[in-house]
């Protein structure tokens, strides 16, 4: 009798399980699905169809033209890993003094640091454009990379890990005279390396999915990412069927998926990890 | 004196190592963060259209922002759709965080799949999304099949903030969740099991127990969620672009429209400082509460 409840009970956890998964991919599925249907079937069908009838690559040819997949690949590429090159070298130069030094102003410097968190880039998008124009930087890859080159998120991920390092290692190296920076750079930095890689995969994606800032400051069409591409696509300025723009849609988000499919324990963890504890 | 002048020197070099190892960053953040915050306001009294320098015109901006219907309306479906948003983000993920947080087999997987449309870009969800949402979309059809009406997702001026608030809560539920998850495993497990040995039902142990553990999780979520509502354009850009009739248009697509569409960097900038003003105070809350230790 036990036993029989217990199995019921575990078929109950199971089923809401599925059902609320269910909500979360059965859109993704759908892209997918209506991304191999061929000009002829229908889209707008009663009952929805999941199942193309008659797959096809077709719209995946006309949305690799479209989309102009190899240039903007290697775009979003170049923006994205020189991004977390400067993340990983800022905010590691930022946190390790506010993790592991006192000085006059530490505790204003965090919270002024806190604070951007808050702000969204959409709040000071326009002097930022200004800005950026100012510099001369407008259609080049500098002008997405520079702002984004330090984030609060990056630098507390890292003064949490460089806090937990005991302070008898530093010590040592001190008394073997050691400057300061070398403590950092010899000492400290090797012992975050798994801190510094959460971060760098963390970012990536954060980056390359980000699309408002790059539209706005990326107007040659050479230099644009793929979600540029994608969001144009979307808005219609190119009359794309939904077949295509599926395709595209779920060209676009592969790499991504296959990227956070290894990584996934890092994005699990990861996100608590940086801003949450303190 | 040897030793001491390399003591001299040494203190010195530890007294302003920190700022050096500062400096870059400080650099950075001041030049990309903090200047063009006080750009914004400055820029908020100007009239300026890129090509010639701003000049300076007082409250000329404010002023007509108070009587155009627009940035009202902005102002209004910003608040609306943070109180559709924000109590969603509230209870959802923490509904989500208690189911994945169970021991059972497989359920790493399960955390992964609710993951998925978090890792995806807002662009690819808002493509999958407005598909659904077209008159003979997918989810229509579905509600036909079941006998209910079709439903003007997009086009209903009525609806449609409620479709752009539903894409949001479809990308952002996972984040919250996983902040939720990380409180639910701080909790001791003993606590609870010492309440299911005094015989509580499953929802007073969650109701009694659980949730007042949770409290700081609680206000984190709902102080981010209520950031992030403030902020929400990409939803609005790629599914309704502000329609119909202005019925989605939101305070950043408006600042977006006036700065980046019709060149009015004023104008703009002023819709933006109202912007800063209120996130500002909810950053002041938010720090205030995180230095009493009540927030995560």
């Amino acid at each position: 009798m036990k036993f029989k409840n217990k199995n019921s009970k575990l078929f109950v956890q199971y089923l809401v399980l599925i059902l609320v998964a269910l909500i979360f991919i059965t859109p993704i599925f759908w892209l997918v699905s209506n991304s191999f249907k061929s000009m002829n079937e229908r889209l707008f069908t009663y009952p929805p169809r999941l199942i193309p009838q008659q797959p096809t690559l077709n719209n995946f040819r006309e949305a690799i033209d479209l989309v102009n997949i190899f240039r903007s690949t290697f775009n979003s590429f170049v923006i994205a890993i020189s991004t977390v090159a400067l993340n990983l070298l800022f905010c590691s130069l930022t946190a390790y003094p506010l993790a592991r030094m006192n000085f006059a102003g530490k505790n204003g410097i965090l919270i002024l640091i806190l604070a951007t968190f808050m702000i969204p880039t959409q709040a000071i998008i326009v002097p930022l454009f200004i800005l950026v124009q100012k510099m001369g930087l407008v259609d080049t890859y500098a002008a997405v990379i520079l702002p984004l080159g330090i984030t609060a998120f990056g630098i507390f991920l890292l003064r949490n890990a460089f806090i937990t390092i005991p302070g008898e290692l530093e010590e040592a190296a001190r008394i073997d005279g050691c400057s300061e920076f070398g403590i950092f750079y010899k000492i400290m930095l090797p012992l975050v390396k798994p801190s510094l890689a959460a971060l760098a995969i963390l970012q990536f994606v954060t980056i390359w999915n980000r699309f408002l800032w790059p539209m706005i400051t990326l107007r040659n069409v050479e230099i644009q990412t793929l979600q540029i591409r994608l969001v144009k696509l979307a808005r219609g300025l190119f009359g794309a069927d939904w077949r295509v723009l599926s395709a595209a849609a779920f060209m676009v988000a592969i790499p991504v998926i296959i990227f956070f499919l290894i990584f996934q324990k890092f994005f699990i963890s990861g996100v608590t990890e940086g801003a949450l504890k303190q | 004196m040897k030793i001491m002048e390399d003591f001299h020197y040494w203190k010195f070099k530890r007294k302003i190592a920190p700022y050096l190892f500062l400096l870059p960053g400080l650099i950075m953040l001041s030049l990309f963060f903090f200047w063009p915050i006080l750009n914004t306001f400055r820029y908020s009294f100007c009239k300026y259209d890129v090509i010639t320098p701003p000049v300076y015109i007082g409250l000329q901006n404010y002023n007509r922002l108070l009587t155009d219907q627009s940035f009202i309306q902005a102002l209004q479906n910003t608040v609306k759709y943070s109180l559709i948003v924000v109590p969603c983000l509230i209870v959802i993920p923490l509904f989500l965080a208690l189911l994945i947080d169970q021991n059972l087999k497989y359920i790493k997987f399960f955390r992964v799949l609710y993951y998925l449309p978090r890792i995806m870009s807002l662009v690819v969800a808002g493509v999958i999304w407005k598909f659904m949402f077209q008159s003979d979309g997918v989810i229509n059809s579905l509600l036909t099949f079941v006998g209910f009406g079709k439903v003007g997702w997009l086009s209903s001026p009525k609806v449609a903030i409620f479709s752009v608030a539903i894409l949001t809560i479809w990308i952002a539920s996972a984040y919250y969740m996983i902040i939720y998850l990380a409180g639910l495993q701080s909790i001791p497990v003993s606590l609870i099991e010492s309440a299911k040995i005094d015989g509580a039902s499953k929802f007073r142990r969650l109701w009694h127990i659980i949730i007042p553990l949770m409290k700081p999780y609680i206000l984190t979520v709902t102080l981010v969620s209520t950031v992030g509502a403030m902020r929400v354009f990409g939803e609005v850009y790629i599914l309704t672009s502000g329609g119909p009739g202005g019925a989605t248009n939101v305070l950043t697509y408006f600042v977006y429209q006036r700065a980046f569409s019709f060149m009015k960097m004023g104008y703009a900038s002023a819709a933006a400082s109202i912007l800063l003003g209120i996130l500002i105070i909810v950053s002041i809350i938010y720090m205030y509460l995180f230095s009493k230790g009540e927030i995560k």
